[in-house]
């Protein structure tokens, strides 16, 4: 059975290549939700396997969600999607337990090798 | 704290994050210099909130967005509302690398809006243009990448960023 992801991201045109980028594989793309405050109430419901979360966001940001859903939900698995990479943040992020932080832009092969390696973990 | 940036310095990291990330993202190459806009044109921009208090824009003929759009979606036809998604995206993988340039430098956290996408040259109120940098696209798409700073407050203060006379920007 496919893996079920998670968008969050206030970007169409991001929601956009990663749905695109994850055509075809074992992933499927279940929802993608397009604020921090719509991510953490479709949580509860969908259950993800992963979330993909950017950083900039209107209202609370990536970093605020994550840590929001991940104090609710612990074993929530995170992975930041973000142009946003310098140490403040991956340390930041690293800190409230997100799995991993993709830089933007990425190919398919660095998504889906962390997409991959984050759910392989316990 | 306050961690001086030259403009040589600001204007080089602006400079090299643009043409990188359009290259990658867009698939288009740009050169500095130019004739000046013409037809009709769109500009993409963010408000810096924290770290640098200015506003970065990317103000460029509809046919360099539409093109970058084009090569995004991987796909010929798009329509307006692609054009605005996609490139508010492009430009946001473009600040977002300019923000992590300017903290290797400043070793100061940068954080910016949403980006916003109008039609015409963004004009922000109580801002004036600070750096102006004029490209040409391989298929000679003109667009400018504009920095505005606040203009003096009447106290005479700077808000949240400041000049000196040759130019270099105290970051708060």
């Amino acid at each position: 059975m496919g893996k079920r992801i998670m968008i969050v991201d206030d970007s169409r045109a991001l929601a956009f290549q990663v749905s695109g980028l994850l055509e075809d594989t074992d992933y499927e793309v279940v929802a993608c939700c397009q604020t921090g405050e719509d991510a953490i109430a479709e949580y509860e419901n969908i259950q993800p396997d992963l979330v993909t979360m950017d950083i900039i966001m209107p209202g609370m940001d990536g970093l605020e969600t994550a840590h929001a859903i991940l104090e609710e939900h612990p074993s929530a698995k995170i992975v930041m999607l973000s142009s946003l990479a310098y140490d403040e943040t991956l340390h930041e992020a690293s800190k409230i337990g997100a799995k991993a932080f993709v830089c933007k832009p990425f190919d398919r092969d660095e998504l889906i090798n962390t997409l991959e390696r984050v759910l392989a973990e316990p | 704290m306050e961690t001086i940036v030259s403009r040589a310095e600001l204007e080089a990291m602006f400079d090299q994050t643009l043409q990188e990330v359009t290259c990658r993202v867009g698939g288009i190459r740009l050169h500095q210099g130019g004739a000046p806009l013409e037809g009709e044109v769109y500009t993409v921009y963010v408000r810096f909130d924290r770290g640098l208090h200015s506003s970065l824009c990317l103000c460029a003929e509809k046919s360099m967005f539409l093109r970058l759009t084009r090569f995004m979606m991987r796909r010929e036809e798009v329509t307006h509302q692609d054009m605005e998604d996609f490139a508010k995206e492009y430009f946001n993988v473009v600040c977002g690398h300019i923000a992590a340039k300017l903290y290797e430098t400043t070793q100061m956290a940068y954080r910016f809006s949403v980006p916003g996408f109008c039609s015409g040259r963004y004009q922000l109120e109580g801002h004036e243009e600070q750096l102006v940098l004029s490209y040409s696209g391989d298929q000679d798409e003109g667009a400018q990448m504009i920095h505005l700073i606040p203009i003096e407050t009447p106290s005479g203060d700077w808000a949240g960023l400041c000049a000196d006379q040759a130019g270099s920007l105290a970051l708060d």
